[in-house]
């Protein structure tokens, strides 16, 4: 389905057919103007949204099921059909358990920010000869602030290294797809495409997911997508002792910040096996990919094509 | 000769209206037994497996055919995205499908007031408004149920006695 048909009817009018084209987010806030984010830093602006548009949306994005989301719009974002990452900002109410508080329901949402997927193909290939150690693969982290592109790359090095090449086979991969971004699993099957010898387990929290996925499925790589809780870093350092490589990606702003996080996650026992990759965003919408050893000393620099 | 066959005529047509109309009844119980079974359904999909509508009634399979129908034409229009409201998309899908889903003016009501248990704010309130509509259809078909036995006690001696009368004054 076209993103477009997610819009509130009024709006659909409005765009022409290659608005979308090249845009990253589309952000929809009660009283101001419907804002679509590109690439390349430039930024459009359409009509303006009032509360029974944003009803209407909700009610397109949840499939008129809006009951169906109050455990994902506690967490505060939900994903849609095609991987695409619904955030989501209302009012919202606590209920107490003791001395703590945890969020009981977000109502009367007023923004919504649909961050739209981005299967690019190729993309990673550049990446795929410093990912290799000999016939292994090394444990690779991809780091970048919010919004770069980090899910993109995992992805097509998932789906690359499970393809494998004229040098390589192809790797049997376990994705643990926590926000079904990496996937975009519909009941279950991917809807991107994740190479032939790829098991994803969806909407499955990381630490059971890897746990899982090492007992049942003998995978080769894991790879995960949001590194952050200790509990997922202590799952990764697991999965390390058991010789199976991590593929990940983790919100940083440097290296030193990922070396600082994989240290407190108890990684730094297999920093020799480790590549780091950061992501930069250049304001003409490409991207600069730099390649670090463990150690955080880079190895390669260089660019890809916007998507 | 032309006795008899106006006899049997009679007699025959008289039959065939009795069991026209018992079997008008028997298929809207038969509806609405159709309809407690998706409420019974629902609430389980609701309660259990947290699906969406749109996932749900687009696996669900009734035996019903122009309930199946109606349930298709819901699917289509929430899947078109043209409509703002799901209550409204129930409601005129109802009105479109009116003729076909016989079911009788309370029938009809419970129907009205389903859309509440498909297209409310949360689960909690699609759970509360599922088990009134259940309940409600549940007594609609109990009573309809007395109703027929009733109507079959007083229609059927009352159908025949017709019938003989007929033949006697026409035969």
């Amino acid at each position: 389905m076209e993103i477009t048909e997610y819009l509130p009817v009024d709006f659909r009018t409005q765009m022409e057919a290659e608005t979308l084209c090249g845009a990253e987010e589309i952000r929809l806030r009660v009283g101001q103007p419907l804002e679509i984010l590109y690439g390349d830093e430039k930024e459009k602006e359409i009509g303006l949204l009032t509360e029974a548009h944003m009803r209407e949306v909700l009610n397109y994005l949840s499939g008129y099921s809006v009951y169906a989301l109050e455990e994902e719009l506690r967490q505060g974002y939900f994903t849609l059909e095609g991987g695409h990452r619904i955030g989501v900002s209302g009012r919202a109410s606590y209920e107490k358990h003791g001395t703590s508080s945890c969020m009981k329901l977000l109502s009367c949402i007023s923004g919504l920010n649909i961050r739209l997927a981005h299967e690019k193909k190729g993309c990673a290939s550049v990446l795929i000869p410093w990912l290799y150690c000999g016939e292994n693969v090394y444990h690779t982290f991809f780091f970048a602030p919010p919004g770069v592109g980090k899910t993109t790359y995992l992805r097509d090095c998932i789906r690359l290294l499970s393809k494998g090449n004229h040098l390589r086979a192809g790797k049997k991969v376990g994705v643990v797809d926590e926000r079904s971004e990496i996937a975009a699993c519909y009941r279950g099957i991917p809807q991107n495409d994740l190479g032939p010898r790829t098991d994803v387990l969806d909407n499955c929290p990381k630490e059971h997911g890897i746990h899982m996925l090492l007992r049942s499925m003998s995978p080769q790589i894991i790879a995960v997508d949001e590194l952050g809780l200790p509990e997922d870093f202590a799952a990764v350092a697991d999965c390390a002792r058991c010789g199976v490589s991590i593929l990940g990606t983790i919100h940083a702003g440097s290296v030193l910040e990922v070396l600082h996080r994989l240290q407190m996650g108890g990684l730094d026992l297999i920093r020799s096996q480790m590549r780091l990759i950061g992501l930069q965003r250049e304001p003409d919408g490409r991207r600069i990919l730099t390649v670090y050893e463990g150690g955080g000393n880079p190895l390669w620099q260089g660019f890809s094509e916007p998507s | 000769m032309a006795r008899i066959f106006g006899t049997v005529l009679i007699l025959a047509g008289c039959a065939g209206f009795l069991y026209k109309w018992a079997e008008g009844e028997k298929a809207r119980q038969r509806m609405a037994g159709e309809w407690i079974r998706l409420f019974v359904r629902w609430g389980y999909a609701l309660e259990q497996e947290h699906v969406r509508l749109y996932d749900f009634l687009s696996f669900y399979e009734t035996a019903d055919a122009s309930m199946q129908a109606f349930l298709d034409e819901v699917c289509v229009c929430m899947r078109n995205h043209q409509n703002p409201s799901g209550q409204k998309i129930w409601q005129d899908c109802l009105q479109k499908h009116k003729r076909e889903l016989q079911i009788g003016q309370e029938g009809w009501e419970i129907l009205t007031s389903a859309a509440g248990a498909f297209y409310g704010e949360s689960s909690a309130e699609n759970l509360r408004c599922n088990e009134i509509c259940r309940k409600r259809m549940e007594k609609f078909l109990a009573e309809s149920r007395l109703e027929f036995l009733k109507k079959q006690r007083v229609y059927l001696p009352v159908g025949m006695l017709t019938g003989v009368v007929m033949i006697i004054l026409l035969v």
